[in-house]
């Protein structure tokens, strides 16, 4: 108890209100523009959290993420583009459902049932987190290899779209996380004498990058859009919310514990739980026929979802330092540079820093009542932010950030060269998220590696004979074999 | 799905813009040692506006806010060293 009381006193500090009021309007900003994407925005807040302490800066991202994953359903119901890639999967039902002049039920549906959802997540994560974490202090070397495996696997095999692409993109980051000392030997590699590379790829200009710079890029390709934007009445919009609640309780419950679940799977964010949501809602549906021609049911329940996913993303990276998405990779990043270490130990040397990540999601999911309403009231003044001005000042923040970290300039190269590379893979239909994923997990997999060789003197077989050890390398391996089983299921379901 | 909603809205490509965006970030890398913070991301915040056909007035008046709005947050709150040029600023 004294814990929560910590905890909550150091969320409750004028300063750290402050911040959450702030990341609270950047979140719902950047999550309401359609092109620019909640990781991006993560991308780009961290160059700010690397400068302030733990507390708010984890408090910063959690809150920034909640409102951005919300904020991403508004240009979807008003203009048909979703705001973050987690809203693609319901944008066809809210824009069907505006044009039948429902826009203020859709946008009360988003609001309420996004903040329901999260809170689902919080509550999940606060139950979890803690017996995992005591599970995981048994785990050793060994497990910590396989673990890392495992969220490698996974994030190849949930990439959407081509696998081998998504392997690529992994294989990639892999690549990037051995430039500079070799961890154990400490022989140079892939550094061509230069003395920047030492310390390898900075990773924060790294992300930026990828998710800011190739935006950037993306963007001033496209040109300026013109689309006109559907007004709405916000003092509408939470009428008929209690019935819906009550009518749609078990979606609700449905959609909140699968999002959750796939958030704590390595490699599966916010977009892959809406899109899940969606297909198992049509599938239990009374009315399937509605989806896809404006169907508030499939609306709840993707909603709910992906709101709920963001909680679950913290479970694997607060417990094992394994992330469960792109922005949880970023977090995981940014506390290995703060020289805290994610995983177990943290819940017995800082609970207070893990009671106040929980209360930041209770926090950000009921401030997300107040905020959205303000972010839907104003969203056509804000969805008319020229994104000719919007552009180069995103530029500018990806430049001094890149810089800030180490006083740099050779980082804004790094920067410069990571974006080009994420423009291009995008262009070409590679997943970029499972280079973060590489990036972070080549060096937890490699020490762990190298260290249970080092302590058992290279016996490969205890690998596979250490109990926990044993099921989680099984599980990789399951996970690598996936495509070929289910190819040969759908087989003999056919044969049969 | 992303696909088909795109397909619907004609967009125009300005092929050359992504290239500028390049050529502007390797031109602050180069100057921002020589000219300082102040008047580097000025110029580009400007230079990019203008490509991207903002009225001349307006965009050097918001270069010059911006500049001023990310010295603020940058050095000003979280007390981070910006490029400090020749004449000192």
């Amino acid at each position: 108890m004294d814990f929560v009381l910590h905890g909550l006193a150091l969320l409750m500090a004028p300063k750290v209100l402050l911040i959450i009021c702030i990341s609270s309007i950047y979140g719902l900003f950047v999550g309401a523009m359609p092109g620019l994407t909640a990781t991006m925005a993560a991308a780009l807040l961290i160059p700010f959290t690397f400068f302030m302490d733990p507390v708010p800066a984890l408090v910063s991202i959690v809150t920034m993420s909640a409102m951005a994953i919300f904020a991403g359903d508004i240009p979807a119901a008003l203009v048909r583009i979703p705001g973050t890639p987690s809203s693609a999967a319901y944008t066809q039902d809210s824009f069907e459902l505006t044009k039948q002049g429902k826009a203020e039920l859709v946008l009360g549906v988003d609001v309420i049932f996004s903040a329901i959802g999260g809170l689902m997540g919080a509550v999940v994560l606060m139950s979890s987190a803690p017996l995992l974490a005591e599970v995981a202090m048994k785990f050793s070397s060994f497990e910590y290899f396989w673990l890392a495996a495992l969220g490698l696997s996974a994030t190849v095999m949930v990439s959407l779209g081509s696998q081998v692409k998504g392997a690529l993109a992994m294989i990639l980051g892999l690549f990037l996380s051995t430039i500079g000392v070799d961890i154990t030997l400490g022989y140079p590699r892939f550094t061509f004498g230069s003395v920047e590379l030492l310390n390898g790829v900075n990773f924060i200009p790294a992300m930026v990058g990828v998710f800011g710079v190739s935006e950037v890029l993306r963007n001033v390709l496209q040109g300026e859009l013109a689309y006109p934007i559907t007004r709405v009445k916000a003092g509408k919009i939470f009428s008929g919310m209690g019935r819906l609640i009550r009518r749609y309780k078990v979606n609700v419950l449905r959609s909140g514990l699968l999002g959750t679940f796939i958030g704590i799977l390595p490699g599966a964010g916010a977009d892959i739980a809406a899109w899940l949501a969606y297909a198992v809602s049509k599938r239990s549906s009374k009315e399937p026929e509605k989806y896809g021609a404006g169907s508030i049911e499939a609306i709840i329940d993707a909603g709910t979802a992906n709101n709920s996913c963001l909680a679950g993303d913290w479970v694997p990276a607060l417990v094992f330092g394994i992330p469960g998405d792109t922005i949880t990779a970023i977090v995981i990043g940014v506390l290995f540079m703060k020289g805290l270490r994610p995983g177990p130990m943290i819940f017995e040397r800082q609970p207070e820093i893990i009671y106040a990540v929980y209360l930041a999601f209770i926090l950000a999911n009921l401030l997300m009542i107040p905020f959205g309403y303000l972010a839907i009231k104003t969203s056509a003044q804000m969805l008319r932010v020229p994104k000719n001005i919007l552009m180069p000042a995103i530029l500018i923040f990806c430049i001094v950030g890149s810089f800030a970290i180490n006083n740099s300039v050779f980082d804004i190269g790094t920067m410069l060269v990571m974006g080009v590379v994420g423009y291009f893979m995008e262009a070409n239909g590679y997943p970029v998220a499972p280079i973060v994923l590489g990036l972070v997990l080549g060096p937890i997999l490699e020490q762990n590696f190298m260290m249970s060789m080092i302590k058992s003197e290279w016996d490969l077989t205890l690998f596979f004979t250490r109990p926990i050890s044993a099921i989680l390398g099984g599980l990789t391996i399951i996970v690598w074999f996936f495509p070929v089983l289910t190819a040969f299921l759908e087989k003999t379901k056919k044969r049969n | 799905m992303e696909g088909s909603l795109e397909k619907e809205i004609p967009v125009p490509r300005n092929y050359f813009d992504p290239i500028f965006v390049l050529i502007l970030i390797a031109a602050y890398m180069a100057l921002s040692t020589w000219l300082g913070f102040y008047i580097t991301s000025s110029l580009i915040l400007f230079l990019m506006m203008v490509k991207l056909r903002v009225p001349y007035l307006r965009g050097l008046v918001i270069s010059i806010l911006l500049t001023v709005f990310v010295n603020l947050m940058f050095y000003k709150i979280l007390r981070v060293p910006l490029p400090i040029g020749f004449f000192g600023w």
